[in-house]
């Protein structure tokens, strides 16, 4: 009895401990397995060989400007850890890694792809812990944040000191966008952009008699268009709104493209009040629902995703992303540049790219990696993915332009790039946020317009000058 | 505090298991014989109690006082933190968004706890009837406790839609009445996402509550019978005073629960419209994992507990007034 007690007793201590073994084990093998690392040659056949040339690679063979010479590349094996929060371009990123293994034999590069909502707390995690990884995928949102904090390698010097890479075959918008306003610097290179678009669908239009926007068309032909496209239906309730209110980031652009203003070049101060031109805009906004019912009221779609998609809207500006998910639309819609300002043509945009971490100990082989992913990848890169590449070749590339509709004007997402603009710097997410929120009384009918802006800009000036603040201090 | 007034029972039942099991033999054994099997009791309960305990000293420990240092700081998260003395929590009383805030969570708590408590103790004696099938329906009101908050919060906002939520296609039906635009209007929004917090979280206050009325002993309501007691009396005088403690310990949980509300919030709200469901987990979560404002948000994370620690004092004080234990 008291043996078996015994018995029982080791045997409770052994599983524990057998247990407590397994949880480790079990928690590094599920770590490992959840890493998606891509196939490298091996790195004894890599020391052994020299590395192909470049003309062996079929989609680097269109890229004769760019090409690698295999002097240029770090010779020591190294193994670099990249990070990606973009689902969407998993397959194109896993090729692209798997030609570049195939120029750099040396070179291991082991990827990783995390959702959004994981992605920066982790990656913050990384850099107070001291291993981030060698080279992550940003967003221009967050890459001002760390630009700032001093956490990324500066690499216009490296650009200029490299024969293989010309900042003149970007998009000059995308490489201004990631220049750093003090001293003119990048400190990454941006490879994808997004920017503002009008949805339209085409159904509708026919439907009503309307013409479709043509790229010249102002904010009045937009009100015209949207009071012609709005339907009533015989209960006295609206079938077809003509349009949505804009009230995201891109709002920002269109104020400005009417000769009003948000923030100050140096991000210290609100200029919403500054021009009568900003509350104008922003009258004609919410007009759009409280005056000419042609709009909905803001959350009329809650919950349902996409209010495009619905079929219950003509024109809807969004980011021309967008367009993967509307494929599913069943109805015929295609895309078209925002209108026109009264003093400019302007839309919101910005470029996602490439960023080394500045305590990276394989500088050379990042910086090459990021130059094969911005420049190497081929006139495929990108395709059916909804991004616009912001290389001037692949751009106008005609494999790009002529993908299969809708949109049917997939040349209007390169010019959207050539007029977008954004208000990016330190602290941009926040001081958005404080407007947003004050603005929305004024699309929810709580606020006059100019109680609304003042609010806004008090909010805004309180957020500005704390993040100004940090920064003075940091 | 129940949890170890629990345990301490438990242990002492395990100890008188243990001695009816003595042998003769046993019982002849020496006094240290006897010290060494009580040494071997207390560290057996240890060694169970050690995971919980590991994790609470790794996990929360360290990261309680970490936290509260920080809260002295202005800590960008990627950079190292700088001491700035007591200058978050003096931003913090000058930040109207701040007041804003707490006044949201008051409101939010002031709502959810007495409506959760009035409504989960009818609740609790419905399925306290003896009928056919009745666990059906305990399994129906606790449903919501078990599903995944996100999820909830989805199909809630798409319910709440203003146009083509079911809500409001009800109110129309059934009373030709036009409903409010919910989320989307800040007299509303509130509200909504009250209603949401009771309607998940009441099931689990009915099943404490359901343990709390099964705990009565029957005898007492014999003896309230006797003497003549109807049903109201009995329930008044008999069920509501034994259902103190439970009441007691219902509170305090509705109470710390409605001041961390949060998944809600970020997913059918983000906080608006213009900040009016923006309450103080969601502030803080915004500031410390959004905005790199790591000081800051742990300076509003401890005045939140002074806040939480403060209301449960009270109540703790104040319980020797309304509380029975039999």
């Amino acid at each position: 009895m008291s043996d078996r007690h015994l018995n029982r007793r080791k045997f409770l201590r052994l599983t524990a401990g057998a247990a407590t073994g397994l949880l480790f084990v079990g928690c590094g093998a599920a770590s490992e397995s959840g890493v998606a690392t891509a196939p490298a040659p091996t790195a004894e056949g890599a020391a052994n060989n020299p590395p192909p040339p470049a003309t062996s690679v079929p989609a680097a063979a269109t890229e004769v400007p760019t090409t690698v010479s295999p002097t240029s590349a770090p010779t020591e094996n190294t193994e670099l850890l990249f990070w990606n929060y973009a689902a969407e371009l998993d397959g194109q990123f896993t090729t692209m890694i798997d030609q570049f293994h195939g120029k750099h034999p040396n070179i291991k590069v082991k990827y990783e792809t995390l959702p959004w909502d994981q992605y920066w707390q982790k990656l913050n995690a990384t850099l107070v812990t001291g291993n981030p990884p060698d080279v992550w995928y940003t967003a221009p949102t967050f890459y001002f944040e760390y630009v700032d904090r001093g956490q990324l390698v500066e690499l216009s010097s490296l650009i200029q000191l490299d024969d293989d890479i010309k900042e003149d075959n970007w998009i000059p918008k995308a490489l201004d966008q990631w220049r750093v306003k003090s001293n003119g610097k990048l400190y990454g290179l941006p490879s994808g952009f997004v920017a503002d678009v009008v949805f339209y669908n085409k159904d509708l239009f026919d439907a009503a008699g309307v013409k479709y926007p043509t790229e010249d068309w102002t904010w009045d032909d937009f009100l015209q268009m949207a009071k012609a496209l709005t339907k009533t239906g015989s209960d006295g309730k609206t079938e077809v709104w003509g349009c949505t209110v804009p009230t995201g980031n891109g709002l920002d652009q269109i104020i400005e493209s009417n000769g009003g203003h948000i923030i100050n070049d140096d991000q210290t101060k609100c200029l919403m009040l500054d021009d009568p031109a900003t509350a104008a805009t922003i009258q004609f906004m919410a007009d759009l629902n409280q005056k000419y019912k042609v709009a909905p009221p803001i959350g009329e779609f809650e919950g349902m995703g996409n209010p495009f998609m619905t079929g219950r809207v003509a024109m809807n500006i969004g980011l021309q992303i967008g367009a993967q998910g509307a494929k599913e639309a069943p109805f015929k819609w295609d895309n078209q540049l925002i209108p026109k300002g009264k003093v400019k043509r302007s839309n919101y945009g910005g470029a996602d790219g490439f960023v080394i971490s500045a305590p990276t100990k394989h500088q050379a082989a990042a910086f090459e990696f990021i130059k094969f992913m911005t420049s190497q990848a081929g006139p495929t890169l990108y395709l059916g993915t909804g991004i616009i590449p912001v290389r001037k070749d692949l751009a106008a590339d005609p494999a790009f332009l002529k993908q299969p509709p809708p949109p049917e004007h997939y040349d209007v997402w390169p010019k959207a790039v050539e007029y977008s603009d954004d208000n990016y710097g330190r602290g941009f997410g926040e001081w958005q946020k404080a407007k947003k929120d004050a603005l929305e009384a004024i699309w929810l009918g709580n606020a006059t317009v100019e109680q609304g802006i003042n609010n806004a800009c008090q909010a805004m000036d309180a957020a500005l000058t704390k993040i100004n603040q940090e920064k003075q201090g940091s | 505090m129940n949890d170890s007034r629990a345990s301490e029972r438990r242990r002492s039942v395990e100890s008188t298991e243990q001695t009816s099991r003595l042998t003769p033999y046993d019982l002849r054994t020496s006094q240290s014989a006897k010290r060494r099997r009580k040494l071997r009791t207390t560290l057996s309960c240890y060694l169970y109690l050690l995971p919980t305990l590991l994790g609470l000293l790794v996990f929360s420990a360290g990261a309680v006082v970490a936290s509260f240092l920080i809260s002295f700081t202005q800590w960008e998260i990627v950079v190292p933190p700088k001491w700035v003395g007591a200058q978050n929590y003096v931003d913090m009383v000058k930040t109207p968004l701040f007041w804003h805030v707490l006044r949201n969570t008051l409101y939010y708590a002031l709502v959810y706890v007495p409506c959760s408590v009035f409504l989960a103790i009818p609740l609790a004696i419905l399925v306290n009837q003896k009928v056919k099938g009745i666990t059906f329906f305990r399994t129906v009101y606790f449903l919501p406790v078990v599903s995944s908050g996100v999820a909830v919060a989805m199909v809630w906002s798409w319910m709440y839609n203003p146009s083509f939520g079911v809500f409001n296609y009800f109110l129309n039906a059934v009373f030709g009445i036009q409903g409010p635009r919910w989320l989307n209007d800040v007299r509303w929004s509130m509200p909504s996402i009250i209603i949401l917090g009771i309607w998940r979280d009441i099931g689990f206050y009915m099943m404490i509550y359901l343990a709390g009325l099964q705990g009565i002993p029957e005898e007492l309501y014999d003896a309230a019978r006797i003497d003549g007691a109807g049903r109201w009396v009995q329930w008044r005088y008999v069920t509501l005073p034994l259902l103190s403690p439970t009441t007691f310990f219902v509170l305090i949980m509705a109470l710390i629960g409605s001041f961390q509300v949060f998944e809600a919030t970020y997913i059918m709200t983000q906080g608006g419209p213009s900040n009016s469901t923006l309450t103080i987990s969601y502030y803080i979560f915004q500031n410390a994992f959004q905005w790199f404002h790591m000081g800051y948000a742990a300076a509003l994370a401890y005045v939140l507990f002074a806040i939480v620690l403060t209301v449960t004092l009270i109540q703790f004080k104040f319980q020797s007034r309304w509380v029975f234990y039999k």
